[in-house]
């Protein structure tokens, strides 16, 4: 119906992920805040096993057509091209899916889209969206009084609401002819086994392209080793393969809760903070005093990682030997 | 096959970003603007399918400072033809000049369109993707490697946690870049200096956006940090001993018995 807020949920073999449960609560700021109805919109099977997690939503729409079942870009974009275009809600929220299909969906619909927004409000009957750029180091206040805004929100900003209802779940046929489509879905590739789980490691030293060379990635080893520690990257240094992809922390990566992140010569993009910014102590060590990860850290030090980790070490040393 | 490369420059973001007095823009501060990281790639898989025989890569680059020295690169790297769109694209966000760019692809025919995942200023959205829809061409965003059969790329596109999903994805399309199958080649300076002098740029017809756009920038500010940072300073040795001291208090390595 129109003048609703809309959810798109996030879910991975049968449960819904938290970025879903983060866009249910900004959805839900909105819609309270707009008196209108939230709704959450599934596509694939399976929306009876998943609406026990979407308490907070009014209503599960959900459309449930086998092809749908794995994200395909040309596939979903033509389900939720018509669905908008039929029942014109204000707001479609998306989190990671957004990376895919808020900007090709706003085009096609001609509806402004937010990405990477880390705060919604509804200031009258405008919508302010407040967005991360520039890697991090600048927020972007930008306002949209459109009929349809598309938002894609930057996950890990919005806390998960406390568990409610589940909605009643709509099932609705596919308003659209999924044949001869765009992009077909060929397979899904697993990671190698890696030799070391870093979601599992209390201590992760975690070097970025400040680092310089692979040949420097000695000094961030030995260092691990005086501290107890495991190795990690951040994803410039895994795909330049100094390090292997099991290690990457981040969107595309590994997301981790250490007890001590060290982040050395890691400049914290929004999609590197994604993946560590829930460890206990964070420590970042960068030149750049305006680098992102010091908006995260407990500790930094401004400074050349080149320098700070092997005192580091020699002073671990050293107290070992005390 | 022609790929259709489209790359930005961007502010460089290991420099000091200030903002401009009037709020919306940055300042310029006499650094130079360089090519959007993730442009990189989608440039260096486009130059390495040619390379395989199956395509030939031409560049296209909205005017901005730091442009034509893009299009020099690209042409030193490879790019068998350089194109630049004239205008002022800062004020029109992605939006604006991704209805631009639809627009003048209409006489730059090609099947494949590759470009970043992302860059610094996508607060509306990623262009790519906005390409995408205003061409209503089938899309992936998030791609790391690029084949190419008739009619059809096949292309990796990374998820979370390591996995990878493969696509079929019928040409004409667009592809937002996150990776390449190598790093970006390196360009010596002497031939980037080089191509400046002598790089055969092609500049497109003057384009406006069309239509009212349909989101307003505010404001840009500094981030509040999400918590208090406690700054350690002094010589390396100094800030080692610091470091030390905070291990041992919040009982990390090999203090973590202590708190037991």
């Amino acid at each position: 119906m129109p003048g609703e807020v809309w959810i798109l949920v996030e879910s991975l073999r049968g449960q819904v992920l938290p970025t879903t449960s983060e866009l249910l609560t900004a959805g839900r700021r909105l819609a309270d805040a707009a008196g209108a109805r939230l709704v959450a919109v599934h596509l694939g099977p399976g929306a009876d096993a998943l609406a026990p997690g979407l308490d907070g939503a009014d209503a599960l729409l959900a459309v449930d057509h086998p092809a749908l079942a794995i994200l395909n870009p040309d596939l979903w974009v033509r389900v939720l091209e018509a669905l908008l275009a039929e029942r014109r809600p204000r707001f479609l929220l998306m989190g990671n899916l957004g990376y895919e299909l808020t900007a090709d969906l706003a085009a096609r619909l001609d509806v402004p889209c937010l990405s990477s927004c880390q705060e919604l409000v509804l200031e009258h009957d405008t919508l302010v969206g407040t967005c991360r750029v520039y890697g991090g180091k600048l927020l972007a206040e930008v306002t949209s009084a459109a009929p349809m805004v598309l938002a894609q929100l930057l996950p890990g900003a919005f806390a998960p609401l406390p568990a409610g209802p589940a909605p009643a779940v709509e099932k609705i046929a596919c308003p659209v002819s999924l044949e001869d489509p765009g992009t077909t879905f060929l397979g899904l590739d697993m990671p190698p086994a890696a030799e070391v789980d870093i979601t599992a490691a209390p201590v992760l030293i975690s070097v970025g392209r400040g680092i310089g060379a692979a040949e420097n990635l000695t000094l961030a080893e030995d260092l691990a080793a005086a501290l107890g520690g495991t190795l990690a990257a951040s994803r410039p240094v895994a795909e330049l393969g100094w390090l292997p992809k099991a290690r990457q922390v981040g969107k595309t990566g590994q997301t981790v809760r250490p007890r001590l992140y060290l982040a050395a010569g890691i400049s914290g993009a929004p999609e590197h903070l994604e993946g560590m910014q829930g460890a206990q102590l964070i420590i970042a060590i960068n030149t750049d005093p305006q680098a992102p990860i010091f908006q995260v850290a407990h500790y930094g030090v401004v400074g050349d990682c080149l320098e700070i980790l092997p005192a580091l070490t020699a002073a671990l040393r050293a107290a070992e030997d005390a | 096959m022609r790929i259709l490369v489209l790359l930005q420059a961007v502010p460089d973001l290991t420099g000091d970003l200030q903002v401009a007095p009037d709020g919306l823009s940055l300042a310029e501060r006499g650094g130079g603007r360089v090519l959007n990281e993730f442009d990189e790639w989608a440039l260096e898989e486009a130059l390495q399918l040619q390379a395989a025989g199956e395509g030939e890569v031409h560049v296209l680059v909205p005017q901005a400072n730091g442009a034509r020295d893009i299009l020099a690169a690209a042409w030193a790297k490879g790019a068998r033809r350089v194109f630049l769109l004239p205008g002022s694209w800062d004020g029109v966000g992605n939006w604006g000049l991704a209805r631009a760019v639809a627009w003048v692809v209409q006489d730059l025919p090609s099947e494949l369109i590759l470009t970043g995942m992302q860059s610094p200023k996508d607060a509306d959205a990623g262009l790519g993707m906005l390409l995408a829809g205003f061409l209503r061409r089938p899309h992936v965003n998030g791609v790391r490697r690029v084949s190419l059969a008739e009619e059809t790329a096949v292309v990796e596109k990374e998820l979370a946690q390591g996995m990878v999903a493969r696509f079929a994805v019928r040409l004409p399309a667009v592809l937002g870049l996150i990776g390449a199958r190598t790093a970006p080649r390196y360009l010596p300076l002497h031939r980037l200096r080089q191509a400046a002098q002598t790089v055969p740029v092609e500049e497109l017809p003057a384009v406006t956006p069309s239509g009212p756009l349909p989101c307003t920038l505010r404001r840009l500010l500094a981030p509040p940090p999400a918590r208090p940072t406690t700054f350690l300073r002094g010589d390396p040795s100094q800030v080692a001993d610091q470091l030390l001291a905070v291990l041992r208090e919040q009982h990390v390595g090999r203090w973590a018995q202590d708190a037991r």
